[in-house]
């Protein structure tokens, strides 16, 4: 099991790419990345920029604040 | 095995040229870590120095070769080889491999007496290495 990682950055990449039926790799070349940025992106590893980060919610044709969130637990 | 050979092209392409990459740094760093001790040693070079030696000139040139072509495959496929992640990655591992390269001068303050050019010999592999491990470690997830 994947450690959480330590800032409160949480995000539902991994779901709305499902239900788009899109793969890692399909999405990277839709914004323009590598898979594993995808990958580290969705595993809360990195932390896209704003650009980045706007690429992804169009790509998923979803919002920012709907793709990413924060962790209030924390 | 199987996996492999059906993955896509462009992971195909990109695994050839981290592998490669990642030999080139590992071959050169101990062809360089092999000159520095001849350097500090003097005299004939030992056989089993020079076969290891031999051996890892030759892995390192076969490296570099395989890692241009799978970039020039990479290119060919129009595939991202470099963003904002690659490029962070890039930064730490150079600031790792800064601090490497000036753990190595540390016995110079020691008074510990080392040829200046098994010294710079020394600084380039440690450089190499602490890049490669440190670039591995950010990418180990993946």
């Amino acid at each position: 099991m994947a450690a959480e990682p330590a800032h409160p950055l949480r995000n539902h990449i991994r779901v709305e790419r499902a239900r788009h039926d899109l793969t890692q790799e399909q999405l990277a070349e839709l914004v323009g990345v590598t898979r594993k940025t995808i990958n580290t992106v969705e595993t809360g590893k990195f932390i896209p920029s704003t650009v980045l980060a706007l690429k992804l919610a169009r790509a998923l044709h979803t919002r920012v604040d709907e793709l990413f969130y924060l962790d209030d637990t924390d | 095995m199987f996996a492999a050979m059906v993955m896509d092209p462009r992971r195909r392409a990109h695994r050839v040229f981290d592998t490669a990459v990642f030999l080139w740094g590992t071959a050169g760093a101990v062809t360089l870590v092999i000159g520095a001790v001849q350097d500090i040693r003097g005299g004939a070079w030992p056989l089993p120095l020079d076969v290891v030696n031999g051996v890892a000139v030759c892995v390192a040139v076969l490296a570099l070769a395989v890692a241009g072509a799978a970039w020039l495959r990479l290119r060919s496929l129009r595939a991202v080889v470099e963003d904002e992640r690659t490029r962070e990655t890039h930064l730490r591992s150079s600031t790792a491999a800064l601090l490497g390269t000036l753990a190595v001068q540390l016995p110079f303050f020691f008074h510990v007496s080392v040829p200046s050019v098994a010294q710079a010999k020394l600084t380039v592999a440690a450089a190499l290495t602490v890049y490669g491990a440190t670039r591995w470690w950010l990418n180990r997830d993946a």
